[in-house]
């Protein structure tokens, strides 16, 4: 049932917080920037419309968009968002669905026969490979104390904890995964989602030969990504809105939708002030990010909390 | 020690002898069927094996018997395995004693059977898929090539049921020699003939090193028994104490490390792999390998005695070894591009995840965590029977491909998934379960293997943790570049346009297909539902929560059974339900067609792909060695690879060239740090020996002399 109600909350909600966090970058860089709500006009528009489909592509091509968009909203409904009902959404679990998704949309890629596709899903497959370490050394950080990888457990443990779990080994651990979240939504410093130059781009560039309803498809899962990965951290790190944590219903939505505004517009502020990382130095922001986990446990064992 | 032997030997072989009589008994009343199945069907695979040699004058028909019996008796070892396993069924017979203190007997135990229960599926598939295969060796060997798989699988359930050091040593020594006359099938070949050689030098300096540590213990064990239930029992009163076990199981691992495939112990691998038939290349990635893992685990868990006996030590090396073993297996499996050594490449990386599972449970054990380290031994049973399943699909789907193209290059490979719709779709089946994609049952090894990370936490030791942390972020580092590096085999085989005129005409034989279905759909079956598969290794993985205190009866395992029980009721609440997950993406996936299709049905146009304006040629696409080319960036630390300009002819030298050639890969650094300077150092060491070696009579009449005077000056 919970997960039924993330899974909803995440697609509805997912096409508004890409305009958020479009608009807010937009405001910093002193543009007007679309309206708020002109992702659900794109993401609409984009399904009505026809598509071209490239002559050398078989059935993976075309399966590729439902794959994504499957294994995403599967993921999106192992994040506790209201409250933590039914346990079992768990933190490998969710790696491995969005893992599912990216081995589709790769191999999309590659069934295209162009050299940019191609290009695209050999960086971010590179990208991921190193993505995965640095997002299990975080999940850890967190799992080792709570003693499970569940992530209802997971929250409900921390907001037993009380303010303990506010110390300096919870906050390298949410550095961790801010990095992680970074990069799996593909953002600056290590992707750029507004880019149309071929040699630059990453997820972008998976998608080139798309069009039409199934690029649709794939525009929505990738927005459904970045609010599962964003909600993840929300209600890991601020678990005390949850239902179970003795929230009353009305403060668990606000709750929910303030964590997502504010990280939201924590990620357009990184993507505001920071450059594209040259793709080679991509492996030390991430390792960086893994060794922020390890750095949690050891804070964790020195100072408490 | 000789005198040591007559002396004690009646005494112990009675006991001995009653102790096996007494648990016959009783174990015959409660499972009477599933072990004496097991334990008779190394003879059925020898039948296989006889039909192969007196049809030889038919190739075709003995071809279709051998496989066909090898097929049927593998299903039935996976079944009667499981119903040890469900059954905790167990059973010693003494076979024959043509001397005093050798004895050769089988043994089934729920470890054993674990292990043949990936044997008996791997076998079943690979046999099924070998009826069409095999087809191509009809006119070269092929009656000699079936006999000699069904006495390779023979020989490898003996290895599984051994009881006792003699046993267990001609039966592995056997594997290692019928794997050799496989690996050489196609002799007329250089590359084979080298590779046969390397495999071959490795497999016995493995031996060598198993003979040392084995015999060593049955030197040390008070009693000098041979069976293994003697050892496991007197292993408390070894001579020399901890000094003696140490290097027992120092002397262990390394040996079984070289048959394993573990770094840096690995060199044999990827080259006997690649030149062995594929359907032989499969059962020894899926199977044969498996069985020093075996091996090891019979060591350290069960022969040393009970795991929490051992020092922490010992885990923490064989979680190090893992570790190094699976990063380094699937690094190098990436810049891989012939498609069998690439899949040689990932058995080095999945051995390592087991021995990750081994060597946690090794650690919690020594911790005095018996529960969670039954849970890790348990990860570890459940990734060798899921890397059996998927390892032999994805090695009969290369033999496929080599087949129908006469290349195993990817740089040559391209679009297969046209002419070869349904082989791609159940490659693609492999390749996502061995990346650890949900819902398939790599997955549901790599969570458990996860669980007994997580589980190292329950010390409460913060290095201990942090270890656990730094294995699990290595670990998820090995499974993220798997799915790179399966995106890469699939996609550059199977998808894009093809790179070259090696285009197969049609599918495959359909009984490769048909192997193939049924490995896909245990991989499937095995991945929805993990829990009862790992809770059915569970019995097994209780010898990992053996308590250190005296065990006097050997019959008695009700402890272990207790804990087994115990065990099996965790696994089953700490589970994972991918199942769950499947259907939610199903539902969505499903449900985004039917909405979009109530949406109305929009145009959909063929068009070409746009790369820039000019015309689409295969050579614009990655190849194999393009779509590693980021990660081999991201790695050069570790990889090192190596660039070299040939010839160069410059218009404006040095900024305009008008033609340049390079030469580059990555080398093997092991290979040339490691192993070039010791077989240099070993070739100088023999130049002078030759010194003595003289081929002169009269100097050997001299060593005789001088040998005999030491050792009349010696012995007195």
């Amino acid at each position: 049932m919970s997960g039924l109600v993330s899974l909803l909350l995440a697609v509805v909600l997912a096409p508004l917080l890409q305009g958020l966090i479009k608009t807010t970058k937009a405001r910093l860089q002193m543009r007007l920037g679309p309206p708020v709500l002109q992702p659900y006009a794109d993401v609409w528009k984009l399904l009505r419309k026809g598509s071209v489909v490239p002559e050398t592509t078989s059935w993976v091509f075309g399966a590729a968009p439902y794959v994504v968009l499957g294994s995403t909203a599967a993921a999106a409904s192992l994040v506790p968002t209201l409250w933590r009902g039914a346990s079992f959404g768990d933190a490998i679990l969710f790696g491995g669905l969005l893992a599912v998704g990216r081995f589709a949309m790769a191999l999309a890629a590659l069934d295209a026969a162009s050299n940019f596709t191609h290009m695209g899903a050999s960086r971010e497959m590179a990208i991921s490979a190193v993505v995965e370490p640095a997002l299990v050394a975080g999940l850890f950080a967190l799992a080792v104390p709570a003693g499970t990888t569940d992530f209802g457990a997971l929250s409900l443990a921390r907001a037993g904890d009380g303010l303990l779990s506010l110390g300096p080994g919870s906050f390298l651990a949410l550095a961790a995964l801010l990095i992680v979240a970074i990069a799996e939504t593909g953002r600056v410093p290590v992707d750029n989602p507004d880019t149309h130059l071929e040699l630059t781009m990453v997820h972008e560039g998976m998608l080139l030969e798309y069009s039409g309803r199934p690029l649709g498809l794939m525009a929505l899962a990738a927005q459904v990504k970045q609010i599962a990965v964003l909600g993840l951290i929300g209600a890991l790190f601020v678990p005390w809105t949850l239902g179970d944590a003795g929230a009353p219903l009305w403060l668990a939505l606000v709750g929910y939708a303030a964590k997502l505004a504010v990280l939201g517009c924590a990620l357009a502020g990184i993507e505001t002030l920071n450059a594209k990382l040259r793709i080679l130095r991509v492996p030390n922001l991430l390792g960086t990010a893994a060794a922020l986990g390890g750095l949690s446990l050891v804070a964790r064992a020195a100072l408490g909390g | 020690m000789a005198c040591s032997y007559s002396l004690c030997w009646p005494v112990a072989a009675l006991s001995r002898q009653s102790k096996f009589r007494e648990a016959r008994g009783r174990q015959t009343r409660r499972q009477p069927l599933a072990p004496a199945v097991l334990v008779a069907l190394p003879l059925a695979f020898g039948v296989a094996g006889l039909a192969a040699v007196l049809l030889a004058g038919r190739p075709a028909a003995s071809r279709v018997v051998a496989y066909g019996v090898c097929a049927l008796v593998g299903l039935a070892a996976a079944a009667a395995a499981l119903g040890v396993l469900l059954g905790d069924g167990r059973l010693a017979v003494g076979l024959f004693r043509p001397t005093p203190f050798v004895t050769f007997g089988l043994r089934v135990d729920p470890l054993a059977a674990g292990f043949a229960l990936a044997l008996g599926l791997a076998t079943a598939g690979v046999s099924v898929a070998a009826l069409g295969y095999a087809r191509h060796y009809d006119d070269q060997g092929g009656p000699r090539l079936a006999a000699l798989y069904a006495l390779f699988a023979a020989s490898m359930l003996l290895v599984l049921l051994a009881d006792g050091v003699f046993s267990f040593l001609i039966a592995w020594e056997a594997m290692s020699l019928v794997g050799y006359l496989l690996v050489t099938h196609e002799h007329q070949l250089d590359e084979v003939r080298r590779a046969g050689f390397v495999y071959l030098a490795m497999a016995h300096l493995g031996t060598g090193f198993i003979v040392v540590g084995l015999f060593a213990l049955v030197a040390a064990t008070p009693g000098n028994p041979l069976d293994f239930a003697g050892l496991a029992a007197g292993a408390g009163g070894v001579a020399g104490g901890q000094l003696t076990r140490d290097l027992v199981f120092v002397a262990c691992l390394v040996g079984f490390s070289t048959k394993a495939g573990a770094v840096p112990l690995h060199v044999w691998l990827p080259r006997a792999h690649p030149v062995a038939p594929s359907h032989v290349s499969a059962l020894m990635s899926g199977v044969m390998l498996k069985t020093a893992l075996y091996g090891m685990a019979r060591v350290a868990f069960d022969l040393l005695g009970p795991a929490s006996g051992a020092p922490s030590w010992w885990g923490w090396l064989v979680l190090a070894v893992g570790l190094l073993s699976a990063v380094l297996g699937v690094l190098y499996a990436l810049m891989e591009h012939d498609l069998k050594r690439l899949l040689a490449y990932h058995s080095v990386e999945n051995v390592g995840i087991i021995l990750i599972g081994l060597g946690a449970a090794l650690v919690l054990a020594s911790y005095g965590l018996p529960a969670t380290a039954g849970l890790a031994l348990a990860a570890g049973l459940f990734h060798t029977v899921n890397h059996a399943l998927f390892k032999s699909l994805l090695f009969v789907g290369a033999g496929a491909v080599d087949q129908a193209t006469h290349t195993r290059s990817l740089e040559h490979l391209g679009g297969l998934i046209r002419p070869m719709p349904q082989t791609a779709a159940l490659f693609l089946v492999g390749a996502m379960a061995i990346s650890a994609l949900p819902p398939l049952n790599g997955f549901a090894s790599e969570w458990l293997t996860f669980q007994a990370l997580l589980g190292l936490a329950g010390t409460g030791l913060p290095a201990v943790e942090v270890g656990g942390l730094v294995g699990a972020a290595l670990l998820a580092l090995t499974s993220g570049l798997a799915a790179a590096c399966f995106v890469k085999a699939f996609g550059v085989t199977f998808l894009g346009l093809p790179r070259s005129g090696h285009v197969p005409t049609g599918e495959s034989p359909w009984t490769v297909r048909a192997g193939m279905a049924l490995l896909a759909v245990a991989c499937a079956v095995l991945g929805l539902f993990p829990g009862a598969a790992s809770a059915a290794l569970g019995s097994a993985a209780a010898l990992a929560g053996q308590r250190s205190a005296p065990t006097t009866d050997l019959g008695d395992t009700r402890g272990a059974e207790m804990l087994g029980a115990q065990l099996v009721d965790g696994l089953r609440q700490t589970h994972v339900q991918p199942s769950l997950a499947l259907g939610v993406a199903l539902l969505v996936a499903v449900g985004a067609w039917v909405v979009l299709r109530a949406l109305g049905p929009v145009p959909v146009r063929r068009g070409v792909v746009w790369v820039c304006g000019f015309d689409l040629v295969p050579a614009m696409q990655y190849g194999s060695t393009a779509f590693a080319e980021t990660i081999r960036l991201f790695f050069r630390r570790v990889l090192r690879p190596e660039r070299h300009l040939t010839t160069a002819e410059w218009a404006l030298a040095p900024y305009f060239p008008a033609r340049l050639t390079t030469r580059g890969g990555t080398p093997a650094l092991i290979e040339r740090h490691l192993y070039t300077p010791t077989m240099h150092a070993l070739l100088r060491l023999a130049n002078q020996l030759r010194a003595v070696q003289n081929g002169s009579l009269r100097y050997y009449l001299l060593y005789v002399f001088g040998t005999l005077l030491v050792l009349l000056v010696l012995t007195r």
